[in-house]
C-alpha cells in the first residue's frame, strides 16, 4: 500500500516536469542572473526592476550575482541554462564588447540569447576639471587636433563603451588623445581630480563633482539630453557618434515565444514603477523602453560599430 | 579645531542613540565573527546584508552597522592567523608569520591580546585623526597617481623578500614566483589575457582570498595532520593570556608606527589594509635590534601589522566620505550602501548629510571600545581552541574555508583554486619556503605592472616621470637607500655567518 502511494507520488512529481512549461507559466520562482557584483549600478537597477516585474508575473524573481571576467561568467551560465523562462539575466554592453578584445568565449554573446526587453542606458559623459581651459567639446577637440597626443584621458578600461566612444571621436574629428586606461570606473575620478589625466570619459562617477563644481561636463553620450543635466549637449547633437551603454533583459536562446512575450510585457510594464525610476535617476541612468525584437537589432548595430572602430584603431 | 569638536559631539549625540548603539553592536559582533571564520570576510558579509538595508527606515543605523562590520572584521581576522596560521581575513596574512610562531611557543594569549589592544589604539587614533584632519588629507589621497603607486609597489617588493625567517635568497625566489602568479589575468592597458589559459574565472586574475587561505591555512593543516600526534600547536602549553613587561615594551613602538603607517596607506585609493600591514611588518623588522627574531615569534611582528590594518580600515573612510572614492572592495560596497540610502558620498556630503558623516565617524569611537571589550575576554576562549585535536579542527576549518570561498562569487573555480593553493602551501611548508614573500609579491605585482605602464603613457614613454615627481622620487629614494643598506650590511656581517636553514618543525 505504502509502495503504491510512493509510486503515485513519484508519478505525480514526474508529471510536473513533463507538463509543458508554458501552460501555466510562471508557476515557480524565476532566477535573474546579474553578471556583476552586488551593489553596482546594474545590480541596483535590476533588483528594483525585478521587484516591480514580480507584480505582473505573480511569481518572485530571485536575483543572483555571478560576477567576474567582464560579465562572461554569468553570461556563460545563462547561455547554458534551459530556455524555459525560469532563468533570465541582464545584458550589458561589456558582454559583447569583450569578444572584440579577442577573448575566447564558450558562447556567442549575441546569437545564444533571446531578447526580452530593454530598460535603459548608462549616462556616459566627458568631464574635465573646472579650472581646465576647455569649456566645450569643440575646444577640446580643436586642441587635440592642433596638439596631437598632448592630452591624456582616462576611462574604465580598454575596449569599454567609454574608450570606444572616444576612439570614434578621434577618428571622426582628426584629434589625437592618449588613452590611459584605469582599473574600473571608480578609479577614473581620482585620476582626473589628481590631475593625472586631462579628461575622463565615464559613467556617472563625475556626478558628485559636477555638483560641487570641481568638474565640468562637456558632453554626454545618450540618445537625448539628460533631465539632470539639461544644459549639456549630446555627442549626436555635436555631430559625433557614440556607443550606447546597454542595459537589457535577456534569456537563453530558444525561449518559446509565448513565454518571451509574457516576460516582455511584465518587464516593460515595470519600467513605469516609481522606485525603479527613482533608482535610475539616482545613478544618472536613462529609462529606455524597446520591444525585445528591436533590442537584438540595436545590439547587433552596436557590435558592428564597435568592431569597425577597433579595426580602424589597429591601422 | 573647536568647530571639529562641536561636530564630533554632534555625531556622538547621534551615535549613542539606543538604536544606533544596537546597530553598532550587531555590526561589531558580526564583523568579529566573519573576521574569525576563515574565508568569510567583510566584503561578502556587507554585500549580502546590502539588500536588507533597502528596507531600513534609518539610513544612519544601516551605515553604522555596515561600517562596524568592516572594522570589526579587522579585530577578528587575527585570531585564526595566530592560532592556526589560517588568515581569517586577507589583511591578517602577515600576522600568520609571527603570530603562529608565538602560539607554537605557548604565547598565543599575549599574541591575541596585543592584536586586540593594538587594533584598539590604532582604530581609535585613526578615527581621531580622521575627525580632525580627514578632509585635509583627501588632497593627499588623489595626489597619488600611477608614478607614486609604481614607486610604492617597488618599495613593497624590495621589502617583501625579507619577510619571514628564511634566507633572503629563498625569499627572493618566492618574490619572483609571486610576481609571476600576480600577473595572471587581463592586462589593464591592452585588454589582453595573460596566463589565463582560457579559464574565464582567471580572466580577472587569481582571487586573493582562496590563494591566501590555501597557501597558509590549508597547507598548514595538511602539514600538521601528517605529524601524527606530535602536533606542533597542540603540544604547546597555553600559558599566559596577557603580554608581560618585555612584550609590552617591544610592542608599544610597533603599535604607534603601525597606526601612523596604516593611517597613511589607508588614505590612498587602492592602498588598503593589507599593504599597510606589510609595510608595518617590514619597517618593524628593519628597526628592530633583534631582526633575527622576526619569523620566529616576534611580538612586534604581530602588534605592528595588526595596528596598521585597523588604522587603514578606518582611514579608508576619508576618501570614501569626503571624495566619494571607494579605495578598496569593502568601501566600494559601502559606497553602494550609502547610495541605496539616498546619500551621495562625495565633496558635498558634509554639507548635505552632516548627520550621516559625523554619526558614522562618531560611531567608530564607540565601536572600537565595544570591540576591545568584546575581544579581550574572548582571548581566553579562543586559546582553548588549541586543545581541540587537529584531526577535528583541521577538517572543520577546511569546511568553513570551502564555504567561505564559494560565498565570494558562487564560483567553483575559486574552490578548486583553494585546493590547489592548499597543496602548494603544503609543499612549500615541507620545503621550508616562506609563503609570506610570495603573497606580498602576488599582491604588489599587479599594482606595479599597471601603474608603470599608466605612468609611461602619462609621460609619453619617458621613464623620467617616476623620478621627476616629488612624492614618487622620495619613495624611490628611500627604496634605494634600503637596498644599499641591506646589501652593505649583508657583506659587512660577513658571509661567514650563513643563514641557517629554518627548522622544519
Amino acid at each position: 500500500m505504502k509502495l503504491k502511494r510512493l509510486v503515485l507520488a513519484l508519478a505525480a512529481a514526474c508529471a510536473m516536469f513533463v507538463q509543458p512549461a508554458n501552460a501555466q507559466y510562471p508557476n515557480k520562482p524565476i532566477t535573474l542572473i546579474v553578471p556583476w557584483a552586488p551593489g553596482g549600478s546594474t545590480d541596483q537597477t535590476a533588483r528594483v526592476l525585478a521587484k516591480a516585474a514580480e507584480n505582473y508575473l505573480g511569481q518572485p524573481i530571485i536575483v543572483v550575482n555571478r560576477p567576474g571576467a567582464s560579465t562572461t561568467i554569468g553570461m556563460a551560465e545563462l547561455a547554458k541554462a534551459a530556455p524555459d523562462g525560469y532563468t533570465i539575466g541582464t545584458l550589458s554592453s561589456t558582454g559583447y564588447l569583450v569578444k572584440l578584445q579577442g577573448r575566447q568565449l564558450s558562447f556567442d554573446p549575441i546569437e545564444d540569447f533571446s531578447y526580452i526587453s530593454y530598460y535603459g542606458d548608462n549616462l556616459i559623459g566627458i568631464a574635465v576639471l573646472t579650472d581646465s581651459p576647455y569649456k566645450t567639446l569643440k575646444e577640446l577637440v580643436a586642441f587635440g587636433k592642433a596638439n596631437p597626443g598632448k592630452l591624456k584621458y582616462g576611462t574604465a578600461g580598454v575596449g569599454t563603451t567609454q574608450h570606444l566612444t572616444i576612439e570614434a571621436l578621434q577618428r571622426d574629428s582628426g584629434a589625437k588623445f592618449v588613452h590611459v586606461p584605469q582599473q574600473g570606473s571608480a578609479a577614473s575620478a581620482p585620476a582626473l581630480l589628481g590631475g593625472h589625466v586631462d579628461f575622463i570619459m565615464e559613467t556617472s562617477v563625475w556626478a558628485p563633482f559636477i555638483e560641487s563644481k570641481q568638474m565640468r561636463l562637456l558632453a554626454v553620450s545618450a540618445t537625448k539630453r539628460s533631465d539632470v543635466y539639461p544644459d549639456v549637449p549630446t555627442f549626436t547633437e555635436l555631430g559625433f557618434k557614440s556607443l550606447r551603454s546597454v542595459q537589457a533583459i535577456i534569456a537563453p536562446k530558444g525561449l518559446p515565444e509565448d513565454i518571451r512575450a509574457k516576460l516582455e510585457s511584465a518587464f516593460r510594464k515595470a519600467l513605469n514603477d516609481k522606485a525603479f525610476q527613482a533608482t535610475m535617476q539616482k545613478l544618472a541612468m536613462q529609462v529606455v523602453d524597446l520591444p525585445g525584437a528591436d533590442v537584438k537589432k540595436l545590439v547587433e548595430g552596436e557590435y558592428a560599430l564597435a568592431k569597425d572602430l577597433i579595426e580602424s584603431t589597429k591601422k | 579645531m573647536l568647530n571639529s569638536l562641536e561636530q564630533i559631539f554632534y555625531g556622538l549625540s547621534l551615535a549613542v542613540l539606543p538604536q544606533n548603539l544596537l546597530y553598532a553592536f550587531m555590526g561589531c559582533i558580526l564583523g568579529t565573527l566573519v573576521g574569525v571564520l576563515p574565508g568569510l570576510g567583510p566584503i561578502t558579509t556587507i554585500a549580502v546584508l546590502l539588500p536588507l538595508t533597502f528596507q531600513a527606515s534609518d539610513p544612519l543605523g544601516a551605515i553604522i552597522m555596515l561600517a562596524s562590520i568592516y572594522y570589526g572584521a579587522m579585530y577578528g581576522g587575527s585570531t585564526t592567523s595566530i592560532l592556526l596560521r589560517v588568515p581569517g581575513e586577507a589583511a591578517s596574512v602577515i600576522t600568520c608569520i609571527d603570530g603562529y610562531e608565538m602560539a607554537k611557543q605557548g604565547r598565543a594569549g599575549p599574541a591575541l591580546s596585543i592584536a586586540a589592544i593594538g587594533s584598539f589604539v590604532a582604530g581609535t587614533g585613526s578615527v581621531i585623526a580622521l575627525s580632525f584632519v580627514g578632509p585635509a588629507f583627501a588632497k593627499f589621497a588623489v595626489s597619488f597617481g600611477p608614478p607614486e603607486y609604481f614607486a610604492l609597489a617597488i618599495f613593497g617588493l624590495v621589502l617583501s623578500a625579507t619577510i619571514g625567517g628564511g634566507s633572503p635568497a629563498r625569499g627572493f625566489c618566492m618574490v619572483l614566483l609571486g610576481i609571476l602568479f600576480g600577473l595572471v589575468g587581463t592586462d589593464t592597458v591592452t585588454g589582453v589575457e595573460r596566463f589565463a589559459m582560457g579559464v574565464p574565472a582567471l580572466a580577472d586574475g587569481i582571487d586573493l582570498v582562496p590563494l591566501l587561505m590555501g597557501l597558509f591555512g590549508l597547507g598548514e593543516i595538511l602539514y600538521n595532520l601528517e605529524q601524527k600526534g606530535e602536533l606542533s600547536v597542540l603540544t604547546s602549553k597555553i600559558g599566559r593570556l596577557l603580554p608581560n613587561r618585555e612584550e609590552w615594551k617591544e610592542s608599544a613602538g610597533a603599535i604607534g608606527r603601525g597606526s601612523v603607517l596604516g593611517f597613511l596607506v589607508g588614505l590612498i585609493p587602492g592602498g588598503g589594509a593589507i599593504i599597510g600591514s606589510l609595510l608595518s611588518y617590514t619597517v618593524e623588522k628593519k628597526l628592530s635590534k633583534t631582526p633575527e627574531k622576526f619569523g620566529h615569534g616576534a611580538i612586534a611582528g604581530v602588534a605592528g601589522p595588526e595596528s596598521a590594518n585597523n588604522a587603514a580600515a578606518s582611514s579608508s573612510f576619508v576618501p570614501l566620505l569626503t571624495l566619494g572614492l571607494p579605495g578598496n572592495a569593502v568601501t566600494a560596497v559601502l559606497f553602494a550602501g550609502l547610495l541605496i540610502q539616498n546619500v551621495q558620498p562625495g565633496p558635498l556630503m558634509l554639507v548635505k548629510n552632516p548627520d550621516i558623516f559625523w554619526g558614522v565617524i562618531a560611531s567608530m569611537y564607540v565601536g572600537n571600545v565595544m570591540l576591545l571589550i568584546l575581544n579581550l575576554p574572548l582571548v581566553g576562549l579562543w586559546v582553548q581552541l588549541l586543545r581541540v585535536p587537529v584531526w577535528i579542527l583541521g577538517p572543520a576549518v577546511l569546511l568553513v574555508a570551502i564555504f567561505g570561498t564559494y560565498s565570494l562569487r558562487s564560483n567553483w573555480t575559486d574552490v578548486s583554486l583553494l585546493m590547489i593553493a592548499g597543496g602548494a602551501g603544503y609543499i612549500l611548508r615541507k620545503a621550508a619556503l616562506d609563503a609570506g614573500p610570495f603573497a606580498m609579491a602576488f599582491i604588489l605585482a599587479n599594482i606595479m605592472d599597471t601603474s608603470l605602464r599608466q605612468a609611461l603613457l602619462m609621460g609619453d614613454g619617458n621613464i623620467a616621470i617616476i623620478v621627476s615627481r616629488p612624492l614618487s622620487a622620495l619613495i624611490i629614494g628611500v627604496t634605494t637607500v634600503v637596498v644599499i643598506y641591506t646589501v652593505y650590511s649583508y657583506f659587512k656581517a660577513g658571509r661567514a655567518k650563513k643563514y641557517e636553514r629554518p627548522d622544519n618543525s
